[in-house]
C-alpha cells in the first residue's frame, strides 16, 4: 500500500517540490511555539529535498520519468530538475540552521521567518518547473516578495534591514515591470509563452522577440543580484542578519541565477534570437565580474564581502550561460553548485559566531575551529583554488570558452580569481593569523545549528572538487536535456 | 486599415513603454519612499498597458495585476515600518542614519 503512495508521489514529484514548501509555509503559521515550528519545518524541508533529489537522480540516471499532468502547466528540463534539487537542499539546510536564530528573532517573528523561507523555496522551485512565462513570472515574484518580506521582518534586530527591504522592493518592482514588458514583446514576436515552444517557433519579429527575451533576463538579473543591478544587495544582506543572509544571499540569488540559466537554455537555442541573448548575457557577466570583485575587495563587513564575492561569481555563471553550448551549460551547473556551497559556507560560518565586521574574525580559528574551516573552504572556492568546486567550475568555463574562441572569458576568470585571492586571503589571514579582540558571541547551544549548512557546504565544496566524476556526469546529462524531458 | 491598426498598436505600445520608463525613473531616483512606491505603481501600469497593447493573453494581465497589488501591499507595510523606526521616509536621511549605526572595523 505504501509502495503505491510512494509511486504516486514520485509521479507527481514536479508538483510536490512546489506544493510541499507552500504546505510547510502554511503549517509554520499554525504550529504554535517556535521550536515546534522549527521541527515541523525541518521535517518538511528534508522531505522536499529528498523528493527533488530523487527526481533528479531518476532523470540523470537515464530512467524514463513519467510526469503526471495535473492541470498546472509544469515542465521538467535538465536545468530545472538540477536547479530544483539544489534549491530544495539549500532551503532545507537553511531552515535547519534557522533554529539557531529563533530565540533572537522572537516568538512572533520566528514562525513568520520560516514561512517566508518556505515561500522563497516554493517560488523559485515553481519558476524552475513552470512551463510558460506566466508561471515563471508569478513564481519568481512570489519568491522575491517573500525575500523582501523576510528582510523587513528582521528589522526588529537592526532597523537598517528595512532600508534593504525598501531597496529590494524598488529594484524588484522595476524588474517586474520590465519582465512583463519582455513577456508582452516575446508574445508579440513568437506567438506563444511556452518555454519549450521557443526553440522551434517561427519567430515573425526577431528584433522584438530578442528585445523581449533580454528584458526578461534583465528582470531576473535584478533578483539574482547581477551588477550593476544589485543596488539592494549591500543594504539587505549586510544588515539583515543571518537568516536574511542565508535565505536571500544564498537561496534567493541561487534561484534567480538558475532561472536565468533555464530561460537562456530555451532562448539561446532559438536561432533568430540566440546570438543577441548570448551577447547581452556575456556583457552582463563581464560587468558583474569586474564590479563584484572591486566591491568585495573594498568591503569591511563579512556578509557584504560575501555578497559582493557572490556577485562576481554570478558574473562567471552568466559568462558560462552566454556560451550557449552544452559544455557551457554543464559549466554553469557546476558553478551554480559551487556558488550555493560557497554562499552557505561563508554566511553560515559567520552567522554561527554572530560575526559582522571583519575585525570580529580576528582569532576566529581558535575560538570556532569548525566555523573557521567552513569559511576557509568557501573562501578558497571563491578564489578558485584547486581541489575545490570553484576551481572545477572555472576550469570547465575556461575549457568551454576556449573551445568557442572566447579567450576574453578566460581573462575574466583570471580577474575574478585574483580578486578572490585578495579578499578570500584577507578572511583567512584574519581567522588564523590575528589575535582575538572581540567577545565571541556564538558556537554555544542552539547556535551550533547554524554550523550545519556551513559544514555540509564545506564538505561538498572539497568532496566534489577532489572527486568530481559523478557531478560532471550529472551536469553533462542535465545540459543535454536543455529543452525538456516530458511529460 | 491594417496599416492604421499597426500604427495604433505601435502608438499604444510606445505610450505604455513611456509610462513604464517614467515610473521606473521615479521609483529609482525619488528620495521619498511614497513617491518611489507611486513610481513603481506607474511602471507596473505601463507594463500592463504594454501587455494589452501587444495583445498578450488575458491571464498575463490578471497575473500582472495580482503581482502589482502584492507589491503595493508589501510596499505600504514597509513604509509604515520605516516611519515608525526612523521617523522619516526620505531615503537620504535613512541612509545617513544607517551609516551612523554601521558596525565599524576598528582594528583594521
Amino acid at each position: 500500500m505504501s509502495g503505491a503512495y510512494l509511486e504516486l508521489a514520485r509521479a507527481h514529484a514536479p508538483l510536490l517540490v512546489v506544493a510541499l514548501p507552500l504546505v510547510g509555509a502554511a503549517l509554520m503559521l499554525v504550529s504554535g511555539p517556535a521550536r515546534l515550528c522549527w521541527i515541523v519545518g525541518g521535517a518538511i524541508g528534508v522531505a522536499g529535498s529528498v523528493i527533488a533529489a530523487d527526481l533528479a537522480l531518476r532523470v540523470f540516471s537515464g530512467a524514463q520519468v513519467a510526469i503526471a499532468i495535473v492541470g498546472v502547466p509544469l515542465f521538467a528540463d535538465g536545468i530545472g530538475v538540477f536547479g530544483v534539487a539544489v534549491v530544495a537542499a539549500v532551503g532545507a539546510l537553511i531552515v535547519i540552521a534557522a533554529g539557531a536564530f529563533l530565540k533572537d528573532a522572537g516568538a512572533r517573528v520566528a514562525p513568520l521567518s520560516l514561512a517566508l523561507l518556505f515561500c522563497v523555496v516554493a517560488g523559485w522551485s515553481g519558476a524552475l518547473m513552470a512551463r510558460d512565462l506566466i508561471g515563471v513570472f508569478v513564481a519568481a515574484e512570489t519568491a522575491w516578495l517573500a525575500a523582501t518580506g523576510l528582510t523587513a521582518l528582521h528589522a526588529a534586530r537592526d532597523r537598517a534591514a528595512l532600508n534593504g527591504a525598501l531597496r529590494m522592493l524598488g529594484a524588484g518592482g522595476v524588474a517586474a515591470a520590465l519582465t512583463l514588458l519582455g513577456i508582452a514583446m516575446l508574445w508579440r514576436g513568437v506567438g506563444s509563452l511556452n518555454l519549450d515552444a521557443l526553440p522551434l517557433a517561427h519567430i515573425g519579429a526577431p528584433d522584438l522577440a530578442g528585445a523581449g527575451a533580454v528584458l526578461i533576463m534583465l528582470g531576473l538579473a535584478v533578483k539574482a543580484g547581477i551588477a550593476p543591478f544589485h543596488t539592494w544587495a549591500g543594504a539587505s544582506l549586510g544588515r539583515g542578519g543571518p537568516v536574511v543572509a542565508l535565505g536571500v544571499g544564498a537561496l534567493g540569488i541561487l534561484g534567480g541565477l538558475t532561472m536565468i540559466a533555464r530561460f537562456a537554455g530555451y532562448a539561446i537555442t532559438a536561432p533568430e534570437i540566440g546570438a543577441g541573448v548570448s551577447a547581452s548575457l556575456g556583457a552582463m557577466g563581464g560587468v558583474s565580474v569586474v564590479i563584484g570583485s572591486v566591491q568585495a575587495v573594498g568591503a569591511s563587513n563579512v556578509a557584504r564581502l560575501a555578497a559582493y564575492a557572490c556577485v562576481s561569481q554570478a558574473g562567471l555563471i552568466l559568462l558560462s550561460i552566454a556560451l550557449g553550448s552544452p559544455a557551457g551549460f554543464a559549466a554553469t551547473l557546476v558553478q551554480l553548485l559551487a556558488f550555493a556551497a560557497a554562499g552557505l559556507a561563508l554566511y553560515g560560518g559567520a552567522a554561527s559566531g554572530r560575526v559582522q565586521a571583519l575585525a570580529m574574525l580576528d582569532g576566529y580559528g581558535q575560538r570556532a575551529p569548525l566555523a573557521s574551516a567552513a569559511i576557509t573552504a568557501g573562501a578558497l572556492s571563491l578564489m578558485g583554488a584547486p581541489l575545490t568546486l570553484g576551481f572545477l567550475g572555472r576550469w570547465r568555463l575556461v575549457e568551454a570558452g576556449v573551445g568557442a574562441g572566447w579567450w576574453w572569458a578566460s581573462g575574466l576568470v583570471i580577474i575574478a580569481s585574483l580578486a578572490g585571492v585578495f579578499y578570500g586571503g584577507r578572511l583567512i589571514e584574519r581567522i588564523y593569523f590575528r589575535r582575538a579582540n572581540e567577545t565571541f558571541a556564538g558556537d554555544t547551544g542552539w547556535s551550533r545549528l547554524a554550523l550545519a549548512p556551513a559544514l555540509i557546504a564545506a564538505i561538498v565544496t572539497i568532496a566534489f572538487g577532489a572527486a568530481p566524476g559523478a557531478l560532471l556526469r550529472a551536469t553533462a546529462t542535465a545540459a543535454s536535456m536543455l529543452t525538456g524531458i516530458g511529460p | 486599415m491594417a496599416d492604421e491598426a499597426l500604427l495604433l498598436e505601435r502608438l499604444l505600445a510606445g505610450g505604455a513603454i513611456a509610462l513604464l520608463i517614467a515610473g521606473a525613473a521615479a521609483a529609482t531616483l525619488s528620495p521619498n519612499a511614497i513617491k518611489r512606491l507611486a513610481g513603481l505603481t506607474i511602471a507596473g501600469l505601463g507594463a500592463l498597458a504594454a501587455l494589452a497593447a501587444l495583445g498578450a493573453p488575458g491571464v498575463t494581465l490578471t497575473a500582472g495585476v495580482a503581482v502589482l497589488f502584492a507589491q503595493l501591499a508589501v510596499g505600504v507595510a514597509i513604509i509604515v515600518r520605516l516611519q515608525e523606526s526612523y521617523g522619516v521616509i526620505e531615503a537620504p536621511e535613512i541612509d545617513a542614519a544607517d551609516a551612523q549605526s554601521e558596525p565599524r572595523d576598528a582594528a583594521s
